[in-house]
């Protein structure tokens, strides 16, 4: 059988499940960036953007991976659906209840509700339940499993643990309503590299991802969530990103102009700066890179070598410091990343720069070693982020060749933001 | 009581992040709109309106579990 769980692809640094791409991200990610598309709540129809992207995802992936594989008990279908919902850390549902009517389901645990708890204050009683991406998830199974078109199924989330519930409960009914539907980008227009030998560097960047990627990262039997690097990681649809990210500029764009696209830019920036001060500092402070990494050490500048060589284990396409500076500056060309792979599907050419995550990534990398100093173990919490914002020697990055423009490859530049 | 977005802006970064203020103003770009405030004419010198600062106020509360403090917005 086909393997749903995803291969890695060494020669395009991805993860393929099914046809569809997964990246390994972290809580302070997924909620950061949700909080920063949910504040366009009053002008934006955000809901559905949250919720249709990841049904749109998951139809197609688990529709394909049933016919491939000539699966064709409910039974068998409801626990492929489940078992993968945990594999990737999203937390643990049991489906096996449920008919082609719908049904109950009580989650023990769902990653946006833990992550959300965990990073932000509770939901207020009359905001919308947090598990967007849930919803979306069981509407697109029940669809691929009960054979349905997309928008067949609605979820609602019933009860949610960020508002004093004690487990995150969501109901499938039929849905009559006519809704958007639009087809995953799936493995997009990608590139592969040649892969380049890298054992007699200081930093063995082909062992460190040759160990990461077989690492057993995946929910645990409990509850379904990854704990690993002192964060809740998941193996997260990269579409699901580029589609919930993408699909919110566009509106914002028809309705508010440039100015909306220039605000939600910033804002998804700094969601991957988020991310890197929280996963790439929380590995660069782990046991698996104590004992991996560090012995390679011999400088500063190792540890960005060391952190470009673990994000080629993320899936995220493939990083490569072009120039580092210490103290002052770094460039990265990425090739296959994942955000211009989907966005050249999606939309073929870009007015403007489009690799958010990318671009936030690359300050975070140097913010985290020259601006902080992540080798002597700080604790990674707000208040040492927002010392790192506000110090005079932050960093700040931009996007200089960009592939959804029409460049060959990404590149970005992270410099001091006084500078 | 005048409020500029240069006071509102201090104040969010020493209280909360350097990001909190565009978090709020994109939460509010429509109302700003609505009051023929466009992005790139809001300035440091750009006096806030009671309506919106009412709404800013429910936002930081709801965002950040904090209220804009007396010199900034009088209930």
């Amino acid at each position: 059988m086909n393997n749903l769980n995803g291969t890695f692809l060494p020669n395009r640094n991805a993860y393929i499940a099914e046809q569809e791409p997964m990246i390994l991200h972290c809580h302070h990610y997924n909620t950061f960036l949700q909080a920063s598309l949910e504040d366009t709540k009053s002008y934006l129809p955000i809901y559905p953007i949250l919720i249709d992207s990841a049904r749109d995802i998951v139809y197609l992936q688990l529709k394909n991976h049933f016919i491939i594989n000539q699966i064709k008990t409910i039974n068998e279908k409801l626990q492929i659906a489940s078992d993968f919902f945990s594999f990737c850390g999203f937390g643990k549902a049991d489906l096996s209840k449920l008919t082609p009517d719908g049904g109950n389901i009580v989650c023990i645990a769902e990653h946006y509700s833990t992550g959300w708890l965990d990073k932000f204050v509770p939901r207020k009683l009359d905001e919308p339940n947090v598990s967007f991406f849930a919803s979306g998830y069981f509407s697109g199974a029940f669809e691929a499993i009960f054979d349905k078109n997309q928008g067949q199924y609605k979820t609602t989330q019933t009860k949610c643990i960020t508002k004093g519930d004690e487990f995150p409960c969501f109901e499938i009914t039929l849905n009559h309503d006519i809704l958007n539907h639009f087809d995953s980008p799936q493995e997009g227009v990608f590139n592969m590299f040649e892969p380049y030998d890298c054992s007699k560097d200081a930093i063995n960047a082909d062992a460190i991802k040759l160990a990461l990627v077989q690492m057993p990262i995946m929910g645990n039997h409990k509850n379904g969530l990854i704990e690993a690097f002192g964060v809740f990681l998941t193996r997260m649809y990269a579409n699901y990103y580029c589609l919930i990210s993408y699909r919110t500029l566009q509106k914002l764009k028809e309705k508010m102009g440039e100015d909306g696209v220039a605000l939600g830019s910033k804002l998804l920036t700094e969601a991957g700066h988020v991310c890197a001060f929280n996963t790439f500092g929380g590995i660069m402070k782990s046991t698996e890179w104590s004992g991996l990494i560090k012995p390679m050490i011999k400088s500063k500048e190792d540890w960005v070598y060391g952190i470009v060589a673990v994000v080629n284990a993320f899936g995220w396409g493939q990083w490569e410091v072009l120039e580092l500076i210490p103290n002052t500056k770094l460039v990265i060309k990425i090739t296959s990343g994942y955000e211009a792979n989907s966005y050249l599907k999606m939309y073929e050419k870009s007015e403007y720069p489009i690799s958010f995550l990318a671009t936030g990534g690359v300050a975070g990398i140097m913010n985290l070693i020259y601006n902080g100093d992540i080798s002597q173990n700080p604790e990674l919490n707000e208040t040492y982020y927002q010392e790192i914002q506000r110090s005079k020697h932050c960093f700040e990055s931009k996007q200089t060749y960009c592939r959804a423009k029409g460049d060959e490859f990404d590149i970005i530049e992270a410099i001091l933001k006084n500078q | 009581m005048i409020t500029k977005v240069k006071d509102l802006k201090t104040w969010s970064d020493g209280e909360i992040s350097p990001f909190a203020w565009q978090r709020i103003m994109f939460r509010h770009l429509a109302d700003f709109r609505e009051t023929g405030l466009f992005l790139q004419n809001i300035k440091d010198d750009t006096i806030l309106e009671q309506k919106i600062l009412e709404k800013i106020n429910k936002s930081y509360f709801d965002v950040y579990n904090i209220k804009l403090p007396n010199h900034l917005f009088a209930n």
